[in-house]
């Protein structure tokens, strides 16, 4: 299974005169996986434990 | 063992239990620098009363007038593995070790847990036929999350929902551990 948590997010716009940015992105810290596969079994839940994920990035400013 | 179903419905309901669910530690925004950092928990027990929940959504979907029932948020509290758990290693991926109980049934602390005398626990057993772990509820861990954005979340992460009976006594052990006393002693 995918553990891939990088992903694009548009901010919300400001109302502003600013030149645009760089689009926000998201840095996945300590991914685990959650959940497997063994000799056939139904995937089960709760296999795997809480994760944090870091955030950064600039904000994106419509200069409409 | 704990009963359960798995009748999606759409509003959120007590004893939901629902996968991939993140809680927010904070946002920052500065010179133009978003900065956020966000938990994301594997499973997640509603706990928010029944009641209230019903309101909400009936409301909403209904319209009322006004926005007297409406809810903020709704309170859910984490699932741990229960094999992470009694090692103490259920919050290993977020820097934390945790109260180790013996793994041995027969002893006290891992007795208490299994039989729900432990005020903060919370043990969960499921049928063979729920894909669910055996789980263990911290009652001291529980945060809230938007009611709205739970009630999206839900139709693709949707687990089962705990039985009624059973969800009422996870709510009313959850309630006696937010109003205990904690006594000095003296």
């Amino acid at each position: 299974m995918s553990n891939d948590l990088t992903q694009l997010w548009d901010a919300p716009v400001a109302n502003t005169t600013s030149t645009s940015s760089t689009n926000i992105y998201c840095a996945a810290n300590d991914l685990s996986v959650s959940e497997t596969l063994t000799n056939g079994e139904k995937v089960k839940y709760g296999l795997g434990k809480p994760t944090r994920i870091s955030i950064v990035g600039d904000i994106k400013h419509d200069t409409n | 063992m704990i009963q359960t179903n798995s009748t999606l419905f759409e509003r959120i309901r007590q004893g939901d239990i629902i996968s991939d669910v993140g809680y927010i530690e904070y946002i920052d925004v500065e010179n133009g620098v978003i900065r956020a950092s966000k938990i994301n928990f594997p499973l997640v027990i509603v706990l928010t009363q029944d009641c209230d929940l019903t309101w909400d959504y009936d409301s909403r979907t209904n319209g009322t007038g006004n926005q007297d029932k409406y809810l903020f948020s709704v309170i859910v509290a984490p699932l741990y593995n229960y094999e992470h758990f009694i090692a103490g290693e259920h919050l290993s991926e977020l820097g934390q070790k945790m109260q180790a109980i013996s793994p041995k049934p027969e002893k006290t602390d891992n007795k208490n847990l299994r039989n729900n005398e432990t005020p903060r626990y919370h043990y969960l057993e499921f049928d063979k036929s729920v894909p669910i772990v055996n789980s263990v509820i911290d009652f001291k861990h529980y945060f809230s999350v938007s009611v709205t954005r739970l009630q999206q979340h839900k139709k693709d992460h949707y687990i089962c929902t705990v039985s009624e009976l059973f969800r009422e006594r996870i709510s009313q052990r959850f309630a006696n551990y937010l109003s205990r006393i904690g006594l000095p002693t003296v």
